[in-house]
């Protein structure tokens, strides 16, 4: 039965391909502070909140934004999808079941990471957990699929 | 559950990948069934046994405790 959650085993390439530019491009905007697109920077009005609860928006005039950082964001995390959501050559009973584990297990540690992180971490700071629990349960997910799936049985040949 | 599929291909000198091949399964996963690691369904436990010729409790034991 073909499996129509998955995305074709190609796309798994791009993601690798890509990947490691999304990352110098987000380091680049979001770390060292230079973005590498000017033209992705650009001026517009803005809405918003001072607090969640508020029911009056803030308007705001001629907002500099840069889109550098939201773009590189979003490509990183789309390539990590990607590696981590693309079909195997050939999909089987057992890939499906380590698939499923990994994203279990993955989903536990993340989620026990964010938990404890919610406890010693506080303001702006949480914020920046939250955009790393964007990333970490795809990354730990990909380490785990791989070591039960390629890895292991390799290193298990070799002893 | 245990399994004589190392067995059987010695006896029929078959690779892992050649007996993944005949059940339409990757090689990983005659690896992992071999060392225990992963139980087949029944479809595939059935498809195993037919290669070699025999009954599929022929080739996987219960243990116990399964």
């Amino acid at each position: 039965m073909k499996d129509r959650l998955l995305l074709p085993h190609i796309y798994r390439k791009v993601g690798f391909a890509m990947l490691f530019p999304s990352i110098a491009w987000l380091l680049a905007s979001y770390v060292f502070n230079h973005p590498p697109f000017p033209f992705l920077q650009f001026n517009t009005d803005a809405a918003g909140k001072k607090d969640f609860f508020d029911s009056d928006f803030i308007f705001e005039r001629g907002f500099t934004t840069d889109f550098n950082g939201e773009i590189s964001l979003l490509l990183t995390w789309a390539c990590l999808f990607m590696i981590a959501f693309a079909r195997e050559k050939k999909e089987d009973e057992y890939v499906k079941t380590v698939r499923l584990r990994a994203l279990q297990v993955s989903m536990y540690i993340n989620y026990g990471v964010v938990a404890l992180a919610s406890i010693f971490i506080y303001g702006l700071s949480f914020m920046w957990v939250m955009y790393a629990a964007l990333f970490s349960m795809l990354i730990i997910f990909i380490i785990i699929y791989y070591y039960q799936l390629h890895l292991r049985p390799r290193l298990a040949n070799n002893s | 559950m245990k399994n004589l599929i190392k067995v059987e291909r010695a006896r029929h000198d078959m690779t892992q990948a050649d007996l993944a091949d005949k059940v339409d399964v990757t090689r990983q996963t005659i690896n992992a069934i071999e060392s225990a690691k992963y139980v087949p369904s029944a479809v595939l436990a059935f498809k195993i046994a037919r290669v070699f010729g025999k009954r599929p409790d022929e080739i996987f034991e219960l243990e116990e405790g399964d």
